[in-house]
């Protein structure tokens, strides 16, 4: 009985944790992905759309493997401690997930302006205009 | 800034390897490849150090050694964020050991690569010596 309660505990709360963690990604990066575009907001959104399901993908499809245990669930104790274990580890996923996806983000923005960049050093002397 | 300049040793394989490397590359800025010791080059730049890589922008600024190298980078599409990372205080003593050790060792990085120079290339032709036809 006791295994079975935590199993549905440990989905309830990863998959609500993932759609939010995705939803809070697809709204807020958004706007970055529209800089990095130069404006371009039917581009930033279509590759925004596919992060978030590439995200989702990662995230679900790692719940569903950590989900079986071959730990005896005897005791509300053990189940306790078994959900905490397992989402714990599903929370520092998503949070190294949504870390790479924001770094993935700012590279985009950042390469976007690339080509406005000023040198990155500065000149060693100066001689008359060519 | 709408041109750069980049005078490069033409007697060494390795640097014309390299030359060749860059105008096969897509740039932000053309990039104009000069012998350091073609008519050109003196004409043009005369108070410039010889024998060392130098890239010189259509405005006069001058880069010299590994500061002209990571300019030639960030010419580049590809490399500009190399070129950036490269010129952070961090990575800028690295960057400037490794082009002095490959820039002081060039004749002999060439030597192993077996990478000729078209002055190389011309000397050893003109050595060789072909036998006269003897149909007549």
């Amino acid at each position: 009985m006791y295994i079975e309660g935590s199993y549905l505990a440990y989905l309830a709360i990863s998959l609500t944790a993932t759609v939010w963690v995705a939803r809070t990604l697809h709204k807020n990066g958004r706007v970055f992905l529209v800089n990095a575009f130069g404006g371009d907001i039917e581009l930033a959104g279509s590759v925004n759309h596919l992060l978030v399901v590439g995200f989702y993908l990662i995230n679900l499809g790692y719940v569903a493997q950590a989900l079986t245990t071959s730990q005896d669930v005897i005791s509300l104790r053990t189940a306790i401690e078994l959900v905490s274990t397992k989402v714990g580890t599903i929370f520092l996923v998503l949070g190294l997930m949504h870390f790479f996806n924001l770094y993935v983000f700012n590279r985009l923005r950042q390469r976007g302006k690339e080509h406005l960049q000023a040198p990155p050093i500065l000149p060693d002397a100066r001689i008359a205009k060519l | 800034m709408k041109s750069l300049t980049v005078l490069y040793d033409p007697h060494c394989g390795l640097c014309t390897e390299v030359r060749d490397w860059l105008r096969a590359q897509r740039t932000y800025i053309p990039l104009r490849l000069v012998a350091s010791d073609s008519d050109l080059s003196r004409r043009e730049f005369p108070d410039l150090p010889k024998g060392e890589l130098a890239v010189v922008s259509d405005s006069g600024e001058v880069w010299i050694g590994d500061h002209a190298f990571i300019m030639c980078l960030w010419a580049l599409r590809a490399f500009r964020p190399w070129a950036t990372r490269l010129a952070s205080p961090f990575l800028r003593p690295m960057a400037r050991q490794a082009f002095e050790l490959l820039s002081h060792n060039r004749g002999t990085v060439s030597a192993l690569l077996h990478l000729k120079s078209e002055a190389e290339l011309k000397k050893r032709l003109s050595e060789v010596s072909l036998p006269s036809c003897p149909i007549q």
